[in-house]
């Protein structure tokens, strides 16, 4: 996989993380809450890490 | 942090992650990369710290307590129009911020107080949506009421301190301290949210 394929890969995780993070912030209730560490986090996080391994891993050339 | 601060973060953060996901020409320079890491390493932690902050401040607010169906009639029997009952009389004359009410008096002040009332909160959540919820007035707290919790505002007021009751014997005010007495079980202020009342009560209107 090439890195400009992993990093379209870690911005889509990233940026669905942080929509539902931000989704989360506009109601006041204990479900919003729920919502924003049990889906947004996790969402976000792996996005991060996917693209923190990518840097650290040895990808192939892209053209 | 701010609450507009925390969603300002989070739509630039996510802006960023998009346009460094899906423009490939933009991270091939040094400054793209370094964008790029911003986008997607820094900037989203920064978010994630920033709506977490502002998700354990709203946990405090009265509004969030209220929320479930089940804390309704608790939220009510702040307005009973009569002193007697400990919560209103609390509520109604600022003894408490009305929008931290619940907060105020349902955590302790000790060390882990208000971590302690969040592992109870996600219990409460548990309860509400895969447990089976108990009607309002057969809520009881988990543990009798500490002193420490209402100690923690009248302790060394004039009120608290000179007035007759608290001097029916001359070691009460001590016990009452130590906790040794409790102010609610010992039946002094034992008229708390008592939602059984609310049938045909009268309420005060909260003006704005």
């Amino acid at each position: 996989m090439t890195f400009e394929k992993r990093l379209r890969i870690a911005g889509l995780f990233v940026a669905l993380g942080l929509l539902i993070q931000m989704l989360s912030l506009l109601p006041i209730h204990p479900l919003a809450f729920i919502v924003f560490v049990g889906i947004g986090a996790p969402i976000m996080v792996a996005g991060v890490i996917f693209f923190l391994l990518s840097l650290v891993s040895q990808p192939q050339r892209s053209e | 942090m701010q609450l507009s601060i925390t969603l300002t973060l989070i739509a630039l953060s996510l802006g960023l992650a998009l346009l460094v996901g899906f423009r490939r020409d933009l991270v091939q320079s040094r400054a793209g990369k370094i964008l790029a890491f911003v986008a997607l390493a820094i900037l989203p932690v920064l978010s994630l710290w920033g709506g977490f902050e502002e998700h354990l401040d709203r946990a405090t607010s009265t509004e969030f307590c209220l929320s479930c169906h089940v804390m309704k009639d608790f939220g009510q029997s702040l307005k009973y129009d009569d002193p007697g009952y400990i919560p209103a009389r609390h509520y109604q004359n600022n003894f408490v911020p009305r929008d931290h009410a619940c907060y105020t008096c349902h955590t302790d002040y000790a060390m882990f107080g208000g971590v302690k009332a969040k592992i109870r909160g996600l219990r409460h959540i548990y309860v509400q949506y895969l447990g089976t919820i108990p009607v309002p007035k057969d809520i009881k707290l988990y543990t009798p009421f500490s002193n420490t919790t209402c100690l923690h505002c009248h302790l060394g007021a004039r009120r608290f301190e000179e007035v007759n009751a608290h001097h029916k014997t001359p070691d009460l005010l001590m016990k009452v301290k130590s906790g040794e007495t409790s102010c609610i079980s010992s039946g002094c202020h034992d008229i708390v949210h008592e939602v059984g009342d609310l049938k045909g009560a009268k309420f005060w209107r909260e003006s704005r």
